[in-house]
């Protein structure tokens, strides 16, 4: 499995309940992001946010740049911010019956007042070290 | 002529459940040990309420909160490693509504570590002898 095809597996699943994000120009794009621990936070998110990581990641959390021949696990997150629609509850029963094997985590954050609800999303690939 | 083989099944099944019981409490101790184990990436210097710094590479100590708050539970057919600390979930998966917080996902790492199916194999067929 490659990035593009994470992507459009999460993104085939709940496209049509992702919230906004408004760019820098004053464009409104869905909030579908692709980012890296570290990479800025877009602060204008409205709804729902689906955040990809780039790299799948070993049982150690460390990036997998492919050759290793190990099982290795993509990793994304849905993001309720609180203003906005509120569409996690059906993203969640989606991933959960679209996806075989797919692991949904709670992550609580009440330290962000902002934010409603998280959930950690992981995809075990066993495909991912022979394709690389 | 028909050979009979006579199995004692309530000492298979107290060797089952000494195996189980003894794989439970290795996969804990490994797992309380990826806790203490100073290899999980982090992208910057905290200072953290013990009073020491801790680096980008760093253990999930502090105050032990998270260690301390392990529960192990070993039933008929499952055991089950239990963190009751409210922030077990966060620092296992990590969060994506802030930049830095990687996940550091000690149960995964000590699944990962050990061979699971071979250690309760060979626990069961010790707990026989």
């Amino acid at each position: 499995m490659t990035l593009e095809d994470f992507k459009l597996l999460l993104s085939a699943a709940v496209s049509d309940l992702l919230g906004t994000a408004t760019l820098d120009g004053g464009a409104q794009v869905p909030a579908l992001f692709v980012r890296n621990t570290g990479d800025d936070v877009n602060p204008s998110v409205e709804g729902l946010e689906l955040v990809i990581r780039p790299l799948p990641v070993d049982a150690d959390n460390q990036p997998v740049y492919g050759g290793a021949a190990i099982e290795t696990t993509w990793q994304a997150y849905l993001i309720q911010w609180a203003s906005g629609q509120y569409t996690i509850t059906t993203a969640h029963q989606r991933l959960l019956h679209g996806l075989r094997n797919v692991q949904l985590i709670p992550v609580p954050t009440p330290d962000n007042a902002a934010v409603l609800e998280q959930i950690s999303i992981k995809l075990p690939d066993t495909s991912y070290a022979s394709q690389a | 002529m028909a050979k009979t083989v006579q199995i004692d099944v309530a000492r298979l099944n107290r060797a089952i459940a000494a195996g189980l019981n003894k794989t439970t409490q290795q996969l804990a101790k490994e797992t309380q040990r990826q806790i203490k184990a100073k290899k999980w990436g982090w992208p910057r210097r905290t200072q953290r309420a013990n009073g020491r710094v801790a680096g980008t590479t760093r253990n999930i100590r502090d105050l032990d909160e998270l260690l301390d708050s392990m529960d192990v539970l070993v039933l008929d057919d499952q055991g089950q490693i239990t963190y009751q600390a409210a922030h077990s979930l966060v620092v296992h998966e990590g969060r994506a509504d802030i930049p830095n917080y990687p996940g550091r996902p000690y149960g995964t790492a000590a699944i990962a570590a050990l061979d699971l199916p071979t250690l309760l194999e060979t626990n069961i067929r010790r707990a026989l002898r």
